[in-house]
């Protein structure tokens, strides 16, 4: 059985789930029976299983259509990348 | 078995294509606009510059993404340079025996303001965690950023932002408190609506 300070440890190290799948179930299983830390390391990765699934929204680009590059640094931007493709291209 | 093979679009047709999406990853991670629409238009010249590396195993806005998220890092990591980040465990929380003895902070921390299983799963919710990451400010965004976001290892942010470990982990309990407040106020504001 892992102690807090170890599962303190492991999820100091990576992201819970980056953390390898034996590691994970140790720590599931400390945290359902402790109750020391268990609350505190619950919403720890609660929180992260939330950011990972916040990345997978994101990736998908439906996230905040309603926010957009602005018209005048598209325009800057396209300029840029209109020269640099010329001049690559002499 | 050859990979699947994407197509070399005409960089001129990124901005149209890619913008919007580009523009939305860097804001969220750099929190202000004129830094976000540098960091896409870096990214993007220096796409044209590499396109011969552009192998296509990979969909162009992947790959586009990706160079966009080393240049969000490097930011991050200069700027970081520039303030002074060994201030942040003001409550004394790495001094407290609770912290010594468990690694936590706090035995009984307080219920959260929303089912995270059942929010987390709407795009609603996503929407506000993606404001309220948007506005963390200073050292605190850039720890969580570069932590949870990029999924960098807690040693090289220490050695990049120059920090302990235990500095680290205080600064990531507060940002994910800041949040959590954050969270609440927009969502509880949003039931009550
Ligand atoms: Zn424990």
């Amino acid at each position: 059985m892992l102690m807090c300070r170890q599962v303190a440890k492991a999820l100091k190290e990576k992201r819970y789930w980056e953390l390898p799948p034996h590691k994970r179930a140790g720590i599931r299983i400390h945290i359902a029976l402790c109750a020391m830390c268990g609350k505190y390391h619950t919403q720890v990765i609660e929180f992260e299983k939330g950011v990972q699934h916040f990345l997978e929204e994101e990736e998908k680009g439906t996230l905040h259509e309603d926010l957009h590059l602005s018209a005048d640094a598209g325009a800057k931007i396209k300029a840029a990348i209109h020269d640099e493709a010329e001049h690559r291209a002499e | 078995m050859a990979a699947a093979q994407h197509s070399r679009p005409d960089p001129e047709t990124w901005v149209d294509e890619h913008g919007d999406y580009l523009y939305r990853v860097a804001l969220v991670r750099l929190g202000s606009k004129a830094d976000a629409e540098d960091a896409v238009q870096e990214t993007l010249l220096a796409a044209v510059k590499g396109y011969d590396r552009y192998d296509g195993s990979s969909p162009i806005r992947a790959w586009l993404t990706g160079i966009l998220k080393h240049k969000v890092v490097d930011h991050i990591r200069k700027a970081s340079r520039m303030v002074s980040t060994d201030q942040f465990d003001d409550e004394g929380i790495t001094d407290k025996f609770i912290f010594k003895a468990f690694g936590i902070p706090e035995r009984n921390p307080p219920d959260w303001g929303f089912d995270p299983r059942k929010s987390f799963e709407q795009k609603e919710f996503m929407e506000y965690l993606y404001d309220c990451m948007t506005e963390l400010k200073g050292p605190l965004r850039q720890a969580f950023i570069l932590r949870e976001l990029e999924g960098i290892s807690t040693e090289e942010i220490c050695k990049e932002i120059g920090v302990t470990p235990n500095n680290l982990w205080v600064m990531l309990h507060r940002t994910r408190n800041q949040l959590k407040t954050c969270l609440e106020v927009k969502w509880l504001r949003q039931e009550a609506s």
